[in-house]
């Protein structure tokens, strides 16, 4: 009764201040309460359970992408490459001599005697 | 600034959802008038004004009263009227690109309902008038400061030189007399 008073006061003035539709749908405000009352999210323990879920799936593949796909594969030596080479080759001298004593005229010789 | 609506509205901030009905009454019809002017289409209205009730509702704790709540609520409609009218362009380029003129716009006709479940505005409009105008003039000078210039009981009272509660009574009494004549065209209860 109060609602329907309210209403028709409405009415007069939207018609006394010549501000009103021509038509209107008599279920206009009904409606718009319907909207206001019906509850916009209903989050619940299932929907943030399976929010979590969808995270740490998507972590998961995005780490076993990273980690198989993008990376090129490398072979890693099993060995220390600073390891000393304990034989050295023929022309390899490990240890710098004095030569002073090689004349310059000597025979070319593969076995430089340096001592 | 005292607000008529103030009470209804601290109601609805402190949890009395139902109270907002009383709102949505009270400026039910101005609102879709305005949005008309903008949308051309009174169902379109009805939705652009919906949603701007609907904004004004979650805005609620945000509101100051530092105005008047119609003349915020009268912005909120404008800006939902601006952004429907944006978004029909984009609707409308979109059609224009894929060759597609189906688009029906019907102005202001009304089609899908029937006069059944609508008021009808023009004829409570037409009725209101002639009731207005046989009123008497003390009464009719009450209606017109009060409901067409909004203004308060304090300024009515210096103006009609007159105590506020004899212009409180002359007020309900001109109410009454146009209520009853609207009665008759809004009885849908």
């Amino acid at each position: 009764m109060m609602n329907n008073k309210t209403k028709l006061i409405g009415f007069l003035k939207a018609i006394l201040k010549n501000e009103y539709p021509l038509y209107m749908s008599k279920d206009f405000s009904s409606r718009v309460m319907e909207k206001i009352n019906k509850p916009v999210h209903s989050y619940n323990i299932f929907s943030y359970g399976l929010r979590i879920a969808s995270a740490v799936t998507f972590a998961v593949v995005t780490l076993f992408v990273m980690d198989n796909a993008l990376t090129d594969k490398i072979q890693y030596s099993k060995s220390n490459i600073d390891q000393e080479i304990l034989s050295p080759t023929r022309n390899v001298a490990n240890q710098m001599e004095k030569c002073e004593h090689i004349e310059d005229n000597a025979q070319s010789s593969d076995s430089l005697e340096c001592k | 600034m005292q607000d008529d609506d103030k009470e209804i509205l601290d109601e609805i901030l402190n949890g009395n959802v139902s109270k907002y009905e009383i709102i949505i009454h009270k400026y039910q019809a101005r609102v879709i008038s305005l949005c008309f002017k903008y949308t051309k289409s009174y169902p379109d209205a009805e939705d652009v004004a919906q949603e701007a009730f609907l904004k004004a509702f979650n805005s609620l704790d945000k509101f100051r009263f530092e105005s008047k709540f119609y003349s915020w609520l009268h912005r909120i409609a404008i800006n939902c009227s601006l952004n429907y009218i944006n978004s029909k362009e984009k609707v409308k380029e979109k059609e224009t690109i894929s060759d597609n003129f189906g688009l029906i716009d019907n102005g202001g006709e009304i089609s899908a309902e029937t006069p059944y479940n609508v008021y009808n505005m023009q004829i409570m409009a037409e009725n209101i008038e002639s009731a207005y105008n046989t009123l008497p003039e003390d009464l009719k000078l009450m209606v017109k400061l009060r409901d067409i210039d909004d203004l308060s009981y304090d300024e009515m009272s210096r103006i009609a030189k007159l105590p506020i509660g004899t212009i409180k009574s002359k007020l309900h009494r001109a109410r009454d007399i146009l209520i009853k004549v609207l009665g008759k065209y809004a009885d849908d209860e």
